[in-house]
């Protein structure tokens, strides 16, 4: 009994502890000393990025304030965020959730001195259509996708300048094959990388017709009805059929395929700038440079990708600093801090890579050279079918479909997505 | 009528040990009353023991069973936080991607009869010899069973390496001329798949079988040895007839897992190339990935009702075998 009644006493004086404790805290998520803990949660592969603490602790040491970096495998990144965003507790920064239809109900817009700064071509990608921006952009380099190319191998089987047209790249990877080399490796297992050939061509399509978005979207126009269609899609197959490519497509990886571009044992790939990365830690003295994939008509056009977007939790009781934070981190000296660590091709006018390898050098040209747009999945409001459309792509370099089935299996596909997603017109 | 009889039966010596305990308190008169009270007492408590249980199947396994069935009839999805009724929605646009369901469907069957058929035959032939008594058997029934006990991911990844185009079994088979891209080819790859699947999962059918063969009484054995049978006879009359039972049970099971089959696929091939080794399940799991829950329900409760068809089918056939035989 008197045991009973001393772990009661026990149990009063640490909730009347915590009690007193947290009443120290204010309403607006302030402690004693005024100061406030942003919770920032993050994909995990964000933490370890070169530059990134660095940036924070920075914030910290000027404000006071800290900031709690919450980690979440990227594989439950999303799901995790929608649970925290539900219970309107636990996070005041959040990436992704790009698709919500209500954005105001669950994040606040953004704005700083760094929407001036913005490259224009980003700040209207960034920009809704009702004027504001939700979300700021990251310090993380740009991305597009196109041609990653190993220019020793190039120049070794005799090509001296990145082809313009198909017919063009088509003669390219005969040379490159005739000097003993894999010209184009595909990385079929992993098919996430042949979509990489599927943003590079929509954004030719994309900029040959500025309202094709919406009118895929609405299901007006039909996919293999899209100008070039047919000659994209029966070059790469003619790639394949012509031995131009890996004998393991279907069942190489996308680590497979970055090797064998650093090590020279393949001419090129088609995958994202992203890929930069992983090519040097292959091989750090790898000369790789980049193009966009030649469009059918010869103007091919630059697919950019959005910087990703950090959101300001609706609900979040630290808003105000929390976009402080933001805004820091993207303010011109930690922004190039960044970028000096993690070189690319940064989304601020203000801010470039001080020795920009061969990749990076190709993709700032032409960002410089304007008139890009925004990838396809990142304007569509369709749900992306992307494993169907995997699979038709690994039909179609498995030499089981041609290119007017792919389309078709395409057009299956991107209406059954439409009309699971209840989209008008499907 | 004889439930209650049964009732009755079993509530007096539970009453009686209460009664007894009361007595040896010297409490008369709780002694009376708790041989009244104590039948509703026993009455009651035996469904009492059955709460746990049906709580736990009940929140773990019917209400998800039954709001997948309700997420079925609308048209939730990752992408919009409010849920609408739309009733056989849903089951119309699968009606409209018929030929991709179709498809998976036999997939899904194909998979599932190949990987009973291996795991089935080779199990009851290892179990076979295994039963025998030789050095190194106990050994040798470990080696078989290990297989289980590791992550189908990790084992999906090891056979990804070895079964590559230019992976050791290749490497081996060349000189031979078989070489063959044994999960890129669209032809090869499911086979390839269910053969990864039954090298794993074939220990549990020896456990077993292995368990039905040593409980075979060993007199019939010995009375058919002396009626001069000889070890094929053995199998085919004595054993095989004894451990039906077990043989039927494991492929009953072994098929239904194969009708549910998704991570030995997932870790393998993807459900590619293309959609070579798309079943029900990797199907639902691409669903998922457009964020289209409702549909993916609705694809799941066709699956559930398809498995439940069949393994009654089954089950009824099995049955009918054993009273025939």
């Amino acid at each position: 009994m008197r045991r009973i009644r001393r772990i009661a006493l026990i149990g009063a004086a640490a909730l009347t502890v915590s009690a007193v404790v947290s009443g120290c805290a204010g309403d607006d998520g302030t402690d004693a000393s005024g100061h406030v803990t942003v919770t920032y949660m993050l994909p995990s592969s964000w933490v370890g990025v070169p530059g990134f603490k660095e940036n924070v602790r920075a914030w910290e040491q000027k404000t006071g304030h800290q900031v709690t970096l919450a980690p979440v495998p990227d594989a439950n990144y999303d799901a995790l965020v929608q649970a925290r965003i539900a219970s309107k507790n636990g996070v005041d920064i959040f990436a992704g959730q790009d698709t919500a239809k209500d954005k105001a109900a669950i994040m606040q817009p953004a704005t700083g001195p760094w929407v001036q700064r913005l490259n224009p071509d980003v700040r209207k990608a960034v920009t809704s259509p009702d004027g504001k921006i939700w979300g700021t952009p990251s310090a993380d380099g740009l991305n597009a996708t196109g041609v990653l190319y190993n220019k020793d191998v190039f120049a070794k089987a005799g090509i001296t300048a990145p082809p313009t047209t198909l017919a063009e790249f088509r003669a390219d990877l005969e040379k490159v094959k005739k000097s003993g080399v894999t010209p184009l490796h595909l990385a079929g297992k992993d098919g996430w990388t042949l979509l990489q050939h599927r943003s590079s061509v929509n954004a030719s399509f994309i900029g040959a017709d500025k309202d094709l978005v919406a009118k895929l979207d609405g299901n007006k126009v039909k996919w293999a009805d899209t100008p070039g269609f047919d000659q994209e899609y029966q070059a790469l197959s003619d790639w394949v059929n012509g031995g131009l490519t890996n004998d393991d497509a279907l069942t190489s990886t996308y680590e497979a395929s970055t090797a064998a571009l650093a090590k020279g044992r393949a001419g090129a790939i088609i995958n994202g700038s992203w890929a930069l990365g992983e090519i040097v830690k292959s091989n750090a003295d790898a000369h790789i440079g980049f193009f966009l994939l030649p469009a059918a008509d010869g103007h091919n056009t630059l697919g950019l990708q959005k910087p990703n977007m950090l959101k300001v939790a609706k609900f979040s009781k630290v808003a105000p600093q929390a976009q402080d934070f933001l805004n820091f981190m993207i303010a011109q000296p930690q922004a190039q801090s960044f970028l000096d660590a993690n070189p690319g091709v940064s989304a601020f006018t203000d801010v470039k890579a001080a020795k920009p390898s061969g990749g990076v050098a190709d993709l700032q040209k032409l960002v410089d050279q304007g008139g890009s747009v925004l990838p396809f999945d990142q304007q569509s409001v369709i749900p992306q079918p992307q494993d169907d459309i995997i699979a038709a792509y690994q039909e179609l370099i498995g030499k089981r479909a041609d290119v007017a089935e792919f389309g078709d299996r395409v057009q299956k596909a991107w209406q059954s997505a439409g009309a699971k997603s209840g989209a008008a017109g499907f | 009528m004889s439930l209650a009889a049964t009732g009755r039966r079993e509530a007096s010596p539970g009453s009686g040990r209460k009664q007894g305990r009361g007595a040896h308190r010297g409490d008369g008169a709780r002694k009376s009353s708790g041989r009244a009270d104590g039948s509703g007492v026993v009455r009651t408590y035996r469904y009492a023991f059955l709460v746990p249980a049906v709580a736990v199947f009940t929140v773990f396994f019917l209400l998800p069973a039954f709001f997948g069935m309700y997420l079925s009839l609308t048209d939730a999805s990752t992408f919009v936080p409010d849920t609408r009724f739309i009733g056989l929605d849903n089951y119309r646009l699968m009606a409209g991607d018929s030929s991709v369901l179709w498809n998976a469907t036999c997939s899904q069957f194909a998979y599932a009869a190949c990987v009973t058929v291996g795991k089935t035959v080779l199990g009851v032939a290892i179990a076979f010899l295994l039963d025998r008594t030789f050095r190194g058997a106990r050994f040798l029934r470990v080696v078989v069973y290990l297989p289980i006990m590791f992550s189908t991911i990790v084992v999906g990844l090891l056979f990804g390496y070895i079964l590559k185009a230019d992976g050791p079994l290749n490497v081996l088979l060349k000189p031979f001329g078989l070489a063959q891209d044994w999960f890129g080819s669209f032809d090869l790859a499911l086979y390839s798949v269910t053969a990864v699947d039954t090298w794993m999962g074939v220990g549990w059918t020896v456990v077993l079988v292995l368990a039905a063969l040593q409980a075979v009484p060993a007199e019939l054995i010995e009375s058919a040895h002396l009626d001069g049978a000889g070890p094929w006879q053995v199998a085919r009359h004595i054993k095989i007839p004894y451990i039906r039972h077990a043989i039927n049970l494991a492929a009953l099971l072994t098929f239904i897992t194969g009708m549910k089959a998704f991570d030995m696929i997932y870790a393998t091939t993807g459900g590619g190339p293309g959609t070579a080794t798309e079943v029900l399940t990797s199907y639902v799991y691409k669903q998922l990935n457009t964020g289209a829950l409702g549909y993916a329900a609705a694809v799941n409760v066709f699956q559930f009702l398809m498995i439940t068809a069949v393994a009654l089918v089954i089950n009824r056939f099995v049955r009918r075998m054993e009273a025939t035989a």
